[in-house]
């Protein structure tokens, strides 16, 4: 469908007035509720690769990127977190209403507001709209997804929509760059023109009720029409906001107003969505026309199976066992690959380099150090890949509402769903997104847990040790075990992540459980753009952190490794001598100090030291034992790091050091380990920041590793007790 | 100069380099700790993707 000419509109058509723009640029604000394609728009529109997926809460903080309109005047769009009214309940809506108000730090007040809005779910989008109209800012509505609105049987007509609200209204399929053409021309004349205001009017009673509260947020800075939203909004909330924090007189002001509310017989709390959506169902009745089918649609089809009480959680876990097995399965022939070319690289400056400590820093160290975590790219790849489709097709709203029931059962709010899921890719966002939780107990529940989710810094380490120690055996016929015994790992840190969180709710953050609102959106194709940028966007992450991070931190550990130097005994055979280089140096001796910590898990000196410097970042243990065993190492060749832990022995007792149940006892440690600095610093800012946020990041690392380590105890020692080894 | 003694000097002046990023890493990552609230968080280098 060619949606450029069907949002024609009066502003668009109108003389271009000169636009207000503070220094040239013109700042534009995108709202809108969650997952109406807010951030494809602004991906669109800007050409950036702002995260975006098929279910609500991806976007949760603020971020700008820059367009030129026709005219080559630069624009700047700020990506404002989804919200579905500004009732600034939560941490992420108080963003954007600050914002929309010119009260947020270091953030310009918008000249134009674009309000996304699903022209599928119309009547839910028009009451932020119908927030945002009454603000003073111009403001252009973006009537996305018309096309998946047609599908459906729902035809909006932008032109009386316009009329209606008393703001351009662009159609557009933003997923397909459809109407942002005509989008960016309104935005440049909307600028100029005056603000739309109020469209409805409050019954006589309530408005003379709320006029003192009006006339008290002007008095306060506030234009008359935010000062008119504000005072409806602030009838139904409980909490006043720390944006109004200056008004003076404020709270005394919205209990009268309450008061005179309730006195005229009108509940103060529902008279806002009672006076919105009654304005908002007219409008809907005007501009939009539904075709009932009648018919059941795919997703209807499709939502019979993945969301059977009975159906769905299986369908649940034979998906995600699926992932996991793929992981091994396809990965493989890659990694062998990789592998196959760090080893003919180690093999190459070995020859070209003549023996010397740059040498082994640069073979041992840096090709068998960052080279070992490199060869996992192809797991992360398929991990990414997985994840994307399912984000993508709208599979992951509907595990979302699977996990509600198990979520209440923990005291767990429904909407803490979605950040413990972006902690399987990683902690630092996944806290952040805790945002958009309203209850600030349930989020710092969520924050607490939330590491517990295997992120992919660990995919590493397990695949590691599953490829080296768990045999690809075939588990029901279909799947296998190295497949199944990740995705034990993964559900051994949900549950416990569950399991930790009821604690929480049942101790020292008590509190009730809220149920969850949550829009299960329509099932769509993944886009293979989509895809391919955000598995190539991780990819290059993953390579990012393994050369700088990862990379400093070998090549540091080498250093360790390698000095001070021992001079062995004329005769000692160059295995012996390595091996007793590697114990003399300085991180022979640091891990020679560590051991008796780590012995009571079945771990060597070599295993401590690979935790220790694992505290920095997980993926920091595999790339210290690639670094260990490199420079430990007589080999001239640079055989697999699973090769070399397979053969490695034990100097005391000359058993091996690695076995299936050291592996699994090391596997489940790190599954509860937080060993990540990035986390833990995002922990101390989001639960508050100064002493408070490092007591709570503090307490999180204690507990974890408590766990960690009670944990590979029971695993090793109960494994031995029945007889594993 | 030995070629031994070169390649010590190079690879010392390597890890000098490497201890310098690290601690200037650590550095940023106590930064990121005291910062405000609206601010990226990670320092968009850690591999989390944001």
């Amino acid at each position: 469908m060619d949606v450029a000419g069907a949002g024609a509109t009066p502003a668009t058509h109108a003389p271009s007035p000169a636009p207000v723009r503070g220094g040239g640029l013109l700042h534009v604000a995108l709202v809108g509720n969650p997952n109406t394609g807010k951030s494809t728009l602004f991906n669109a529109l800007t050409g950036m690769r702002q995260r975006v997926g098929n279910y609500s809460g991806v976007t949760v903080e603020r971020v700008e990127g820059r367009y030129r309109d026709a005219d080559g005047h630069p624009v700047a769009v700020l990506d404002l977190p989804g919200t579905y009214s500004l009732s600034a309940s939560s941490p992420d809506e108080e963003i954007a209403l600050s914002v929309l108000l010119g009260r947020a730090r270091g953030v310009a007040q918008p000249d134009v507001v674009v309000v996304v809005a699903d022209a599928q779910n119309l009547e839910r989008n028009l009451f932020l709209a119908s927030q945002v109209l009454e603000l003073g800012l111009p403001t252009v509505i973006a009537l996305n997804q018309v096309d998946a609105a047609l599908n459906a049987g729902i035809r909006v007509d932008p032109i009386e929509l316009t009329l209606e609200l008393g703001a351009p209204v662009v159609a557009t399929v933003a997923t397909k760059g459809e109407g942002l053409e005509l989008l960016k021309r309104a935005v440049g004349k909307a600028a100029g023109l005056p603000a739309a205001g109020r469209q409805f009017e409050l019954e006589p009673e309530a408005a003379r009720a709320v006029a003192p509260l009006e006339a008290c947020l002007v008095r306060g800075g506030l234009n008359p029409g935010a000062a008119a939203m504000e005072a409806l909004r602030l009838l139904a909330v409980t909490q006043i906001g720390p944006h109004l924090a200056h008004v003076e007189g404020l709270a005394a002001a919205v209990e009268a107003a309450k008061a005179e509310v309730e006195a005229a017989g009108i509940p103060a709390r529902s008279l806002e969505a009672e006076a919105r959506y009654g304005w908002i169902a007219g409008v809907v009745e005007r501009t939009a026309t539904q075709t009932h089918t009648g018919k059941k649609t795919l997703t209807d089809r499709i939502d019979a199976v993945a969301l059977h009480r009975v159906w769905g959680p299986l369908v649940f876990v034979a998906l995600m066992a699926l992932v996991f097995q793929s992981i091994f399965t396809w990965a493989a022939p890659l990694m062998d690959r990789v592998e196959a070319l760090f080893n003919a690289l180690g093999a190459g400056v070995g020859s070209v380099l003549p023996a010397g400590d740059l040498r082994s820093l640069v073979v041992d160290g840096v090709i068998g150090g960052v080279g070992s975590v490199l060869v996992f790219l192809p797991q992360i790849v398929i991990l990414f890949l997985f994840i994307g489709i399912l984000e993508d097709t709208g599979y992951m709203a509907r595990a979302a509402f699977i996990m509600d029931r198990f979520m209440r059962s923990v005291g767990l709010h429904g909407r803490s769903f979605i950040p413990l899921l972006s902690g399987y890719a990683c902690a630092v966002p996944g806290v952040m997104s805790t945002r958009t939780i309203e209850s600030p107990k349930d989020r710092l529940a969520t924050i607490m847990v939330l590491p517990l989710m295997s992120c992919s810094a660990r995919i590493p380490i397990y695949t590691l040790l599953i490829g080296a120690f768990i045999p690809p055996v075939a588990v029901a016929g279909i799947f296998n075990l190295q497949g199944m015994t990740l995705l034990a790992m993964y559900l051994l840190g949900t549950l416990t992540a569950l399991a930790m969180a009821a604690v929480f709710k049942q101790t020292l953050l008590k509190g009730r459980a809220r149920p969850m609102i949550m829009e299960l959106p329509p099932y769509r194709i993944p886009s293979v753009r989509s895809l391919a940028m955000s598995v190539g966007h991780r990819a290059s992450m993953f390579l990012r952190k393994a050369g700088t991070v990862i990379l400093s931190l070998t090549i540091v550990l080498w250093a360790l490794a390698t000095y001070p130097k021992s001079h062995a005994a004329p005769g000692t055979p160059p295995a012996a001598a390595q091996e007793q280089q590697l114990a003399h140096s300085l991180l022979g001796r640091m891990g020679h100090a560590i051991e008796p910590a780590v012995r009571p898990l079945g771990y060597d000196w070599k295993i401590g030291v690979g935790i220790v410097s694992s505290f920095a970042a997980r993926e920091v243990f595999v790339a210290t034992m690639g670094t260990i065993y490199g420079v430990g190492s007589a080999d001239e060749t640079t055989p697999a790091l699973r090769d070399r832990l397979k053969r490695e022995r034990n100097e005391r007792t000359g058993l091996p050091v690695y076995t299936p149940l050291v592996a699994v006892g090391l596997m489940v440690f790190y599954v509860y380990a937080m060993m990540c600095m990035s986390t833990i610093a995002v922990v101390v800012r989001e639960t508050g920041g100064g002493r408070k946020g490092l007591a709570w990041a503090g307490f999180q690392f204690a507990y974890m590793l408590a766990l960690a380590y009670g944990a590979a105890f029971l695993v090793y020692r109960g494994g031995l007790a029945l007889g594993f080894h | 100069m030995s070629g031994e003694m070169l390649q010590t000097l190079l690879a010392g002046l390597v890890v000098l380099a490497a201890l310098v990023y690290v601690g200037r890493r650590a550095w940023r990552t106590v930064l990121a700790g005291r910062a405000a609230k609206d601010g990226d968080g990670c320092g968009g280098d850690c591999g989390c993707g944001h």
